[in-house]
């Protein structure tokens, strides 16, 4: 796993990245520190990372610039911030975690732990997805998605009021970080399930759900009857 | 120079302007001939001898005469004549062939109290031609000739009139006084309203005994009220005045100054005429000098007219205007060189005109008190609104010493210190109790000595050095530590410039001097990417730090609007100078 851990405080930095290689040993192949907004930001356009531990409050300018940024990309980001008000603003731009300080070693290792668990979060409070339009960056409310379509190591936004959107994140890391009416029912589709008008079984073990404007998308074998459960209930 | 032109102005209240005309007809006389009487006179002249026959006893040079024969017709001797005269005319004398009819007392008797005008009959024994002589006095009351009964009529209507006007004097007045007073018991702290309401209550008061001087034989009421109303309306006029000039912000020291000198003559001129006399003789003159300087005041006024237009002293400048029309009416009048209607010389209609600037003196009052109760909610609102901005800074300040950003970052680092270097770590703990003491002693305070001040900035320099891994020191210039200063304002630029100073590994050396007595300049390194703007001065607008507003308010409450705050990078550091005076 690639981190980049950005902290103002060397202290802190220095433990955060100390903490890291004790807890993933092995499986941490490239650790990188920062200390200010502009270094991560090009160490990020350069050597995109798996995780990012960010601190929200560097130098007296606001990580929140950078947070919009981070989790328009293709990375997870955990936020390691004493300002434990930004919590909640931080979840719904779709972290994977919020650390407050001070914390130990087990916090940290708990939160290191989501990025390689393939369950998801089952309390995720994300409302906006970012996406990166040029040299701005887009916030999309997940109240207008219908459906994510994966693309590779993308994935694509469709959603009710604008043209379909690529977004950095592969379809299994937004999934982690998606809120639970966002069902995964396809390998290759995530779907809001408060569009979903019906579910319909055709021949051949061929499943589909519909959605309200008529639209079917293809529902994996095995995930039909877990579906079909959550929707009858 | 104003309190000469003051001293003059008070002169002019008190002297006599008029000099006596040369010549005289009958209207310059104030004779006015009544119809019914005139029917009956087939001949009409006037006599140009001054000298009547025999002349009169009591002569005096330079007072007219004026003798005419009235010729009756047949018939004439059934008329009921008569002449209509102001019992205190002191100046007229009237015979009737060579017979004095009035006055009737003998020169140098009391007095009738009352002014009430008498009817003196007009003796018409039979057909032929009388001669009459009238002798002018000098307060010029009109003499009114006619049959009987039209001068009982027109003295029944005179008296009703009289009544009507001074009742209506004295009720404007008391309604002024009871307004006021009202005002002052509902905003006991603006005693201008008391001071009003005792003026016009004066004003009742004298219009009271101008009522019973009129119609009574009261000797208190005849013999003080001349004088009385004379000095009163003088001080009035002057306190008007005062007033106004108050209203555009002129120097003031010039009236008060010509008001004592005035005040000294008048009281000496006193001393050597007795007031009747004095009043009689300058009463015009007073009204000329009111005249005078409340046109003077008035063309100040209309020059500052933008500064008067702004507040309320346009409503002084109209009562001013009312009160100088109405007063120049009566004068011309009195005078003879204008017919006004309304002008009897027993109720002057000055004392209108009077009323209508107590009026505007009235109104600007409320005006101001009103305005002076907006300015006075709005500045409460503003020490509201700086006092709880004062405290929420103060919260918000302790908030950040003691919640997420400096407790828990200062704690995360200790856990660092205690799995890194557990033999330094106590001392980290150690030396963030002593800042939170400290803190916590000087927050609430208004001032604090500069060693508690200093000693404050050096526990937080110790902690940033555990934290930040950097070698901080504080370099004092003239400072003696005895020096008080408001708590916390060096330790926040301090914090200012360790967040936005170096980061690592370095030697951070920051710098106060003190220039002066309550003159400071702070100085600290800055880092890596820190803005290079130019000198700020205070009250800029841009966006700025919590800090930054923490310093400024601090400043203004200490030493509200007595403090500066320059700060700004140069030459690789980032410089704040400040200062204040202590009131």
């Amino acid at each position: 796993m690639h981190i980049l851990v950005v902290e103002d405080e060397p202290v802190i930095r220095e433990r955060n990245a100390r903490l890291c290689k004790d807890i993933l040993g092995d499986d941490l192949t490239r650790m990188h520190t920062a200390e200010s907004l502009p270094e991560a930001q090009q160490w990020l356009e350069r050597h995109p990372p798996d995780l990012l531990l960010l601190d929200l409050d560097l130098a007296g300018k606001d990580g929140f610039a950078l947070l919009k940024q981070a989790v328009a990309g293709a990375f997870h980001t955990i936020i390691i911030s004493a300002n434990t008000q930004f919590a909640l603003q931080a979840f719904e731009f779709g972290v994977l975690d919020f650390i407050a300080k001070p914390f130990g070693k087990k916090r940290l290792e708990a939160a290191l732990s989501r990025v390689s668990d393939r369950r998801r979060s089952v309390c995720s409070h994300t409302k906006y997805l970012a996406v990166k339009q040029g040299s701005r960056l887009a916030l999309v409310s997940l109240d207008t998605i219908r459906y994510i379509q994966g693309a590779g190591p993308y994935s694509e936004l469709y959603s009710s009021d604008a043209a379909p959107m690529l977004h950095d994140k592969s379809l299994e890391r937004l999934e982690k970080v998606l809120p639970p009416n966002f069902e995964r029912i396809h390998k290759s589709y995530i779907v809001n399930m408060n569009v979903v008008e019906s579910l319909i079984s055709g021949r051949g073990s061929r499943y589909a759900a519909v959605l309200r404007n008529g639209e079917r998308l293809p529902i994996g074998r095995t995930r039909y009857k877990q579906l079909k459960q959550r929707f009858d209930g | 120079m104003a309190s000469i032109r003051y001293f003059l102005f008070g002169m002019a209240l008190l002297s006599h302007p008029f000099g006596y005309a040369a010549d005289h007809s009958l209207a310059d006389l104030g004779i006015d001939l009544a119809v019914p009487l005139e029917a009956h006179a087939v001949a009409w002249w006037i006599d140009s001898g001054w000298q009547t026959d025999p002349p009169p006893a009591t002569g005096e040079a330079g007072v007219p005469h004026l003798r005419f024969v009235l010729s009756t017709s047949p018939g004439a001797s059934d008329i009921q004549a008569g002449v209509l005269v102001d019992p205190l005319d002191e100046g007229l004398t009237l015979y009737v062939d060579e017979v004095r009819i009035w006055p009737r007392h003998v020169r140098g008797d009391k007095l009738p109290g009352h002014r009430l005008p008498e009817v003196v009959p007009f003796p018409l024994r039979q057909e032929g031609s009388w001669v009459r002589v009238i002798r002018d006095g000098p307060s010029r009351e009109k003499v009114r000739f006619g049959a009987l009964s039209d001068l009982f009529g027109e003295r029944a209507r005179l008296s009703h009139w009289a009544t009507v006007h001074q009742m209506g004097l004295t009720g404007m007045f008391l309604s002024f006084c009871f307004l006021h007073l009202a005002m002052f018991l509902f905003q006991p702290a603006a005693r201008f309203h008391l001071h009003f309401s005792l003026f016009t209550g004066c004003c009742a008061a004298l219009c009271c005994l101008r009522f019973q001087h009129y119609f009574t034989d009261d000797p208190l009421a005849n013999h003080l009220l001349p004088g009385l109303q004379y000095f009163f309306l003088w001080g009035s006029v002057m306190a008007i005045l005062a007033f106004a000039q108050a209203s555009v912000e002129a120097e003031r020291r010039g009236l008060w100054i010509g008001c004592c000198l005035t005040g000294a003559t008048a009281v000496a001129l006193l001393a050597l005429w007795p007031a009747e006399i004095w009043v009689q003789r300058w009463g015009q003159g007073f009204l000329l000098g009111c005249m005078l300087e409340l046109g003077r005041c008035g063309v100040e006024m209309a020059r500052r007219r933008h500064q008067i237009l702004a507040g309320s002293g346009w409503i002084l400048c109209l009562g001013l205007t009312l009160f100088l029309a109405v007063g120049a009416c009566d004068i011309l009048a009195e005078i003879g060189l204008f017919a006004w209607p309304w002008h009897f010389a027993a109720f002057p209609t000055v004392l209108y005109g009077f009323v209508g600037l107590v009026l505007a003196v009235s109104i600007s009052l409320a005006r101001s008190a009103a305005r002076a109760q907006a300015d006075l909610s709005t500045h409460a609102g503003h020490i509201d609104r700086l006092t709880s901005s004062v405290e929420r800074l103060q919260l918000e300040l302790q908030k950040k010493q003691i919640q997420p950003h400096y407790l828990m970052n200062s704690l995360t680092a200790s856990m660092a210190w205690f799995e890194t270097h557990p033999e330094e770590a106590p001392d980290f703990i150690e030396a963030l109790a002593e800042e939170f003491s400290l803190f916590r002693r000087m927050c609430a305070k208004s001032s604090v000595k500069m060693e508690d001040e200093l000693a404050l900035c050096r526990r937080h320099l110790r902690i940033m050095a555990f934290r930040r891994k950097n070698r901080y020191r504080l370099d004092c210039e003239g400072i003696s530590g005895e020096e008080s200063v408001p708590p916390t304002l060096f330790h926040t630029l301090i914090e200012n410039g360790i967040t936005h100073g170096p980061n690592q590994d370095r030697e951070v050396v920051f710098r106060l001097c003190k220039i002066a007595k309550n003159h400071y300049r702070f100085s600290a390194p800055l880092g890596e990417g820190s803005p290079g703007e130019a000198p700020t001065e205070s009250g800029d607008t841009r966006s700025e730090g919590l800090g930054l507003q923490y310093i400024k308010t601090r400043l203004e409450e200490c030493y509200p609007g007595n403090w500066s705050l320059i700060s700004g990078p140069s030459s690789g550091r980032w410089h704040t100078e400040l200062s204040w005076c202590e009131a």
